[in-house]
This record gives C-alpha cells, structure tokens and sequence, in this order.
C-alpha cells in the first residue's frame, strides 16, 4: 500500500470512524442551499421508485442542466422512449423529456449516466443499459436535449457491459467522450475498461485497463479529468473471497496526462510490481458474494473519484467498505496531493453511509455527498442525505443534511432502493447534485428547506393528485446546489 | 357537423389545408393521450421550455378520454401540442387529438399522432359525443389488440398451480464475485390445470423466474400454491440445474382476470379456456412442435415422407387438419395418433375422445 497516512499499520486494518467526537466538528454549512423534488407539477400523480439519479450541466451554460434515473415514460407501455429531466434555469424547476430509446414500462432504462460537453451547441451523451435486452449498452448522443426527437444510438446494443459511467469534455477542439465500464466481453476477470471517442462519439476504441488477474471480475469503475486534461481513473480489482463471502480486493487508480489519449492511455502511474495502476488500499472488504442490506437497500461496491480542476495533482476517491463483524458498511475517503503515487487513506471515514460521490471546486473545496443511515432518538431508523465540505482533507469539515427521512416508508419495489449512486458536480463556486429519497412533503424530514414542484399539502404531509386525492409516498429524485465554503470564516 | 377525416368531405377539405393523419390504427398505436380540446393559439406554446413555433399550438382540453394514470389533465388544462404539418388546425377548431408524449413540466408539452376534426371554427355544432365514442372505442380496440400480441408472442398459455419453488443457482454462485444484475434464476414446477396453449402435453412444467429484485429483472415473481393463468416462453438448453429439473420455461406474464376476461369475451372461449381437456392438449402439442428427424416417433408411419425430415409433428398435423377440413376424418384422426404414436396415455386419450370430436377440433384450426 503506497500510503503515507499516520497510523499506517492500524488502517491497514480498520479505520478510525471519524464522526464529531473523534476529533472532527461537524458545523452547519454558512450558506443556505436549495433543495427541490424534481418531479413536477404535470405528474403529481406518479407512484415510481425513481432512484439512482445522476446530474450532467452544460460548463458553458450552467444553468442548462440534464438528470436522470430510473423514470418510465409515464405515457406508458407504447412508448419507445424513457425520459431525462431538464432544467434551463439553474435548477428551480425541472420537467422531463421523452427522448431515451429505451422502454422499460416500470424503470425506463437500467444503469444510466449522462454527461453535457460544452459548447456553443452544446451536446448531450448517455450510457445506459437499454430495454429490451440484458447488460446491453447504449452509447447515446443529442444535439438539443430540448427537442422531442429521440437521442441517437452511437453504440447500440453492445453486449456483456455493467455498470457504464459516462464523461464528455472538449479538448482543444475535439469533444471527447469517456464511458467507464465493465466488460466481460474483453476477458471474465479483467473486465475494467473505458471506451474513448474523441470524435464526440462517432467512433469509440476500447482501453482495458486491469493488468492484473484479479480472483473475479472487477467492480465499479470510475473517471475524473481536470481542466488540463489529466485523466484519472479508479476501479476495483478483487482478490480473494472469505469464508463469510467478503470479497477482498484493492482501489486501484491508474493516470493520463493526456485524457487518455496517449498511446499507452493510462499507463502513466507505476505500482512496485511494476504494472499501471497504483494501488490507494490492498486486500479490503469492498463487496460481498452475498447481497448485504442496510434497511431496504441492497448494498454495492461504490466507488467515486474527483480531481481539482486547476491542480491535476490533487484527488480524492472514495468507496464503500463491507464488513460483516460488526456489520458496518462505511465510506472510505483518500486524497493525493502527489498525482496519485502516495495517498492519505482513510481522511474521513463515514459508517452505515453509501453512494458516495465527490467533487472538487475551482478554488479547492472538496466536497463529499453520502446517504447515511441514522438512528433517531426512539431507535426509529432514518436515511441522511448529506454533503461534507472541506478544504484541508477533511480534518475539518462542514455538512449540509438536505434530507432526513424515515427508512421504513416507502417500501421497496426493486433495488436498488434509493439507487447504487448519486450525482455530484461542482461549478463554478457551488456544488450541485441529486439524490433519491423518500418524497413525504414534511418540512422535518428536509432540514435545510425544500421545494417541491409536484402537487402536495406541507401541513398534513400529503402529496396530492391534480384533482386533492393524496398519492402515496414513493421515492423521488430531488436536486440541490449551494455555495461552496471558501474558508473564510466557516472553517 | 361531424367530419370524419378523408372521409365524404373532400369539398370542405379543398378550402383548407390537408390533414394529416386519419385517427384509427397507426395514430392509437402511438397515442397514449387522447383528449377533445379546442385550439386556443396557433404558433404559441404554454410551457417555458417549449418555445412557440410553426409546429406547435395550445389547446384548452374539453374532455379527457384516455390519459397515463400518471399523467394529470382535466378540463380547462392548456396542452401544447406539437402538430404532424403546421397549418391544418386553426384557432377555435375543435378536435380529438390523438398524442404521445414530449415534455411535461409544469404543464405538459405534447406531440400529435392524429387528429380528427369534431367542429370548424365558425361552422355548425354537434358531433362531439360521435367523436368521443369513436376514441373510446379505439381505445378498447387498441387494449385488446395489445393483449392479444401478448398472448400471441407467449409460446405458453396456461392456468397452473406452483407446486414447488427451487433455487439452484444460488449453490452455483458461492465462490465467485456477483454482479448485482445476476437473475438468481428460481425455478418453478407449475401443475398445468387448463390449457389455451403449449407445446407439450406435460402435466407439470418447470418454470424459470428471476429471483433478483434488481432494476435490470422484472418484478414478477411466483409463489408457491399460488395460481394463475401464466404466459411463458419456451427455452432450451438450460443447464446448471443441480439436483433440480432443468425449466423448459420463462415466465413473460401473468394475466390477470380482467384481462382474462376481455380476451376471452365469449362463452365458447372461456369454456375453452377453462376445460380444454387431456387430448386436446396433446393435438396442441402436435401442432406446435416442429422437430424434425430423431425427435419424432415412428418416422416410417409418416404417410407424407417429407414432414420426417423437415417441419416434424407440425407438418404432420398440417396433413391432419386438411384432411379433417376435407370431412376426411378417419384419416385426420389416423395421422394424429401416428403424432402420438410413442405417448400411449396420448393415444388412449384420443380414442376416448373419438374421431369425430377430434376431427371437429382439427378443422377449427
């Protein structure tokens, strides 16, 4: 393990949760955030289980912004098509538009990301699994994410893929576009790779990136890319499996100065086997053979990573740890400073937490956004939505708790419950993102405020249909965005 | 006046413009929202992220004759709808609008498939109730339809009860990482009650179905004593099975009773349904089995030499049915126990039922 972090031999092992009374305050955020349900008024009726969200904007336009999750059509089995949802003004307000060709009746697609570059016409790209069909991924692009005409298929229908996580960027004057994935196709085991289009997705090529033989197929895969065009990518290779089906594996980050377009992409980090690809931790419980729950979600292997935009040598990743005794399932966080050749592990270390995501502003602020399960006072369960903020690796932090809801409401129709990841950017001096929750309109359960664009009584916690029937809780996405701490004078 | 689209209205239609889609078919197909409204604005839009253009007009809905249960609309709501060829509607126009979805907001953005023209602005009134029946009756029509390609697209339709549910993949997984979109296959062994149809005359079936509540698998799910009228897809070559039968099935649906119900809307076909006896399902089995070569029996019984080597039982049977249509019945009933000439309880079940009734259900095919 290339780690410099204090108390090496004891992380090796477990890590110190670090929660207020280990050292860290939690103090309230300085600026007061928005937060809206972003399903809206048109649909007030819908019952889905929107979960997994994700979040694109478009740098140049960042009021422009497109999100998506597991949303049918809500016109219905006929439909050939999923919707994403739009917003043209920051955020306020949302609507949805019916252009993913993909026709799940209760889920609309199956993973999906999605990714704007920039532009003065700016273009919209996706990764999904699509419907009809099984592990089939769909590479997609449109040109106006505002018209009815639905996005074209650049990669239809490739087989044997999991888990695509999409990026676009313009470098120079090409629009790149990254899709990180799990091919099974390439090989059973080494199956971490990213396609690359620098032709804003005419034609891809493949990298696989796992030089290794890990004991299995690797898990999530994730990419970040700084303004210089420094690429990185992190992933999770497996090592062995215990007799209670932890499997043990390592994050493993590899680099490229060039956006992977140098012609050994991604080869630029060395570990001392002398492989591409450092290893941030070796030999951890990062997934489980078999499913492991936190209240009614099934648990993942999430992972995140995020580079400063104007200091290409300083990331952070993140990922979920599993353990059986005791059962805890906790996000781990580690930074570089040195472009990923030594790493702080375990800065911050947030039990019963999953679907991290990161983000880095450009004035340096990181930000870590996790769903938290918490206990109340009368041993009532609930899911915290938060957002840690820091600019000193998290030796100090403040957090925003958006949502606070109770755990046993609404029940579950599919998993993953609140989805296996969430969206997080950071733009300019804020940070935005998305996430699913329980939707009852009750003021408690969102501590910082809420809008909620669909029909609804705050008084008597109701949603409501266009006619005053209530309409039974569900989980909905909702969006927030607030400003990032500057550090001076809320640190 | 009502005006049927392209219909008996060629004088009016030469002082407007053309319209474009005659509702029936082709626009319900793609119609999951259809209301009356009356056009407010030409060129206009409601909802701010659609800006107005030639395509697109506000409509004030009247009434509301088929809409998603998700979808809100009532009277008075305005709709922006995006129109197949800018021109033909003018403000004040009434019409049925036939429309899939595009944008919904705040308000809800449209995209027409298919009109039809209840009252020009200016002209006479009336016809609205016409052109409203009309839709309703689409919309059944179209209901119907789609449960029929369901029924059609299953290569199984059976009432059963789930005697039994295994998981045997669940051993085989131990010992190597999952992918959370794993199906964790279970089988079901279903005792097959009644028959509408199904390729084996097997008294009991196993059928596969996901055990995984991930988002990539379907929700449905069997139990055991559970029973119900299932739809499945014939699979072969499933392996892996264990101690456990293989599943020669994938459940694709189950149909509830009212869909039940408007399938089978008169008598004959609930009875069928509900008491398609033993020998039937073996000349069902006949018919829809195809395997040629080895996997029939007595190959030299096969008076058409042919069918032995290409099309199998199904080709067999095709003689079968011509000859019952031709009131040839002894030979119709011939040719069907040479179908079954290795099943003895096959054979013994249709020389009970005897050669006239099995000839009478041939020629029905």
């Amino acid at each position: 393990m290339s780690s410099k972090a204090p108390c090496c031999a004891l992380l090796c092992f477990l890590y110190l949760p670090d929660v207020a009374s280990a050292g860290n305050s939690e103090m309230a955020a300085e600026h007061k955030p928005y937060l809206v349900n972003m399903v809206p008024l048109a649909l007030s009726s819908e019952v889905n289980q929107d979960s997994e969200p994700f979040l694109a904007l478009d740098s140049s336009q960042p009021e422009r912004m497109v999100a998506s999750a597991f949303t049918p059509n809500p016109f219905g089995q006929s439909s050939n098509t999923s919707p994403i949802y739009v917003s043209l003004d920051s955020g306020d307000s949302w609507s949805l538009n019916m252009i993913v060709p993909s026709r799940d009746p209760t889920r609309g697609t199956h993973d999906i990301t999605v990714a704007i570059a920039a532009g003065t016409s700016p273009m919209l790209f996706a990764a999904i699994l699509r419907y009809p069909g099984e592990l089939q991924l769909s590479t997609l692009r449109t040109d106006d994410f505002t018209s009815p005409a639905p996005m074209t298929a650049l990669v239809d229908a490739r087989g044997d893929i999991d888990q695509p996580f999409v990026l676009a960027s313009k470098r120079n004057d090409s629009i790149c576009v990254y899709v990180a994935l799990n091919d099974v196709k390439i090989d059973a085991r080494q199956t971490a790779a990213i396609d690359i289009s620098v032709d804003a997705g005419r034609s891809f090529r493949t990298i696989p990136l796992e030089k290794r033989i890990p004991w299995d197929h690797d898990g999530t895969v994730r990419i970040a890319l700084a303004k210089d065009g420094t690429a990185y990518v992190a992933y999770e290779s497996s090592r062995s499996i215990g007799d209670d089906a932890i499997i043990i594996g390592d994050i493993i980050v590899t680099r490229d100065s060039q956006g992977g377009l140098s012609p050994l992409a991604f080869t630029d980090l060395l570990d001392t086997d002398g492989l591409p690809g450092v290893a941030v931790v070796k030999n951890r419980p990062i997934d489980s053979a078999d499913y492991q729950w936190m209240s009614s979600q099934r648990l993942g292997a999430g992972l995140a990573v995020a580079v400063a935009p104007h200091d290409s040598s300083s990331i952070y990743v993140a990922w979920e740890e599993q353990a059986l005794h005791p059962a805890v399932h906790s996000i781990v966080v580690s930074s570089s400073h040195d472009a990923g050749r030594t790493w702080n592990v375990g800065i911050r270390v947030i039990p019963n937490a999953m679907n991290v995501a990161l983000a880095v502003t450009e004035a340096g602020t990181a930000g870590l956004f996790y769903q938290q399960l918490v206990e109340g006072q009368n041993g009532q369960q609930f899911w915290a939505s938060k957002l840690d903020q820091s600019r000193n690796d998290f030796a100090t932090f403040s957090t925003t708790v958006f949502a606070n809801v109770p755990a046993d409401e609404p029940l579950s129709l599919f998993q993953p419950y609140m989805g296996d990841y969430t969206g997080l950017l950071a733009v300019g001096k804020e940070f935005r993102g998305v996430f699913s929750t329980a939707n009852t309109p009750d003021l408690a359960n969102f501590p910082s405020g809420v809008v909620f664009q669909r029909a609804h009584d705050f008084a008597k916690h109701l949603l409501l249909s266009p006619d005053n029937q209530p309409v039974a809780v569900s989980i909905d996405p909702f969006f927030f965005r607030l400003e990032a701490d500057t550090g001076q004078g809320n640190q | 006046m009502t005006r049927v689209i392209g219909v008996a209205c060629i004088a009016l239609m030469l002082s407007v413009p053309m319209l474009a889609q005659p509702p029936g078919a082709v626009a319900l197909r793609a119609a999951s929202l259809i209301f009356t409204g009356v056009v407010d604005r030409v060129g206009a839009s409601a909802i701010q992220d659609v800006p107005g253009s030639d395509n697109t007009i506000v409509v004030k809905v009247m009434d509301v004759v088929a809409r998603p249960p998700a979808v809100a609309l009532k009277h008075g709501d305005p709709v922006t709808v995006r129109v197949m060829a800018p021109g033909q509607l003018r403000q004040g126009d009434r019409a049925v609008f036939y429309c899939e979805g595009w944008i919904i907001g705040k308000g809800l953005a449209v995209i027409e498939t298919g009109h039809e023209i209840i009252r020009r602005v200016a002209s006479g009134g009336g016809g609205d109730e016409a052109a409203k029946d009309r839709a309703r009756q689409l919309v059944v029509t179209a209901a119907s339809q789609s449960l029929r390609q369901r029924v059609d697209d299953a290569d199984g339709v059976f009432r059963g009860r789930v005697i039994r549910i295994v998981e045997p993949s669940k051993q085989e997984t131990r010992g190597r990482a999952r992918s959370e979109h794993d199906p964790d296959w279970q089988y079901a062994t279903v005792t097959v009650e009644t028959v509408l149809k199904l390729w084996t005359p097997n008294d009991n079936i196993v059928v596969r179905f996901p055990g995984s509540s991930d988002s990539a698998w379907s929700t449905l799910k069997l139990a055991e004593n559970e029973e119900d009228v299932l739809l499945v897809k014939r699979i072969h070559g499933a392996h892996g099975c264990g101690a456990s039968e293989c599943p020669t099935a994938e459940l694709v649906g189950v149909l509830t009773r009212s869909e039940l119900d408007s399938l089978l809307p008169d008598r004959s076909s609930i009875r069928m349904l509900s008491s398609l006896v033993e020998w039937q399902a073996h000349i069902e089995w006949c018919i829809n089995d195809a395997e040629p070569g080895a996997a029939i029996s007595c190959p030299g019984d096969y008076p058409p030499p042919s069918c032995a080597v290409s099309g199998g039982r199904r080709c067999l049977m095709a003689h079968a049915v011509r000859s019952a249509k031709n009131s040839d019945c002894a030979e119709a009933m011939r040719l069907t126990l040479i179908c079954q000439c290795g099943n003895v309880g096959a054979r013994q079940s249709l020389a009970a039922a005897g050669e006239q009734a099995v000839c009478e259900y041939l020629r029905e095919k």
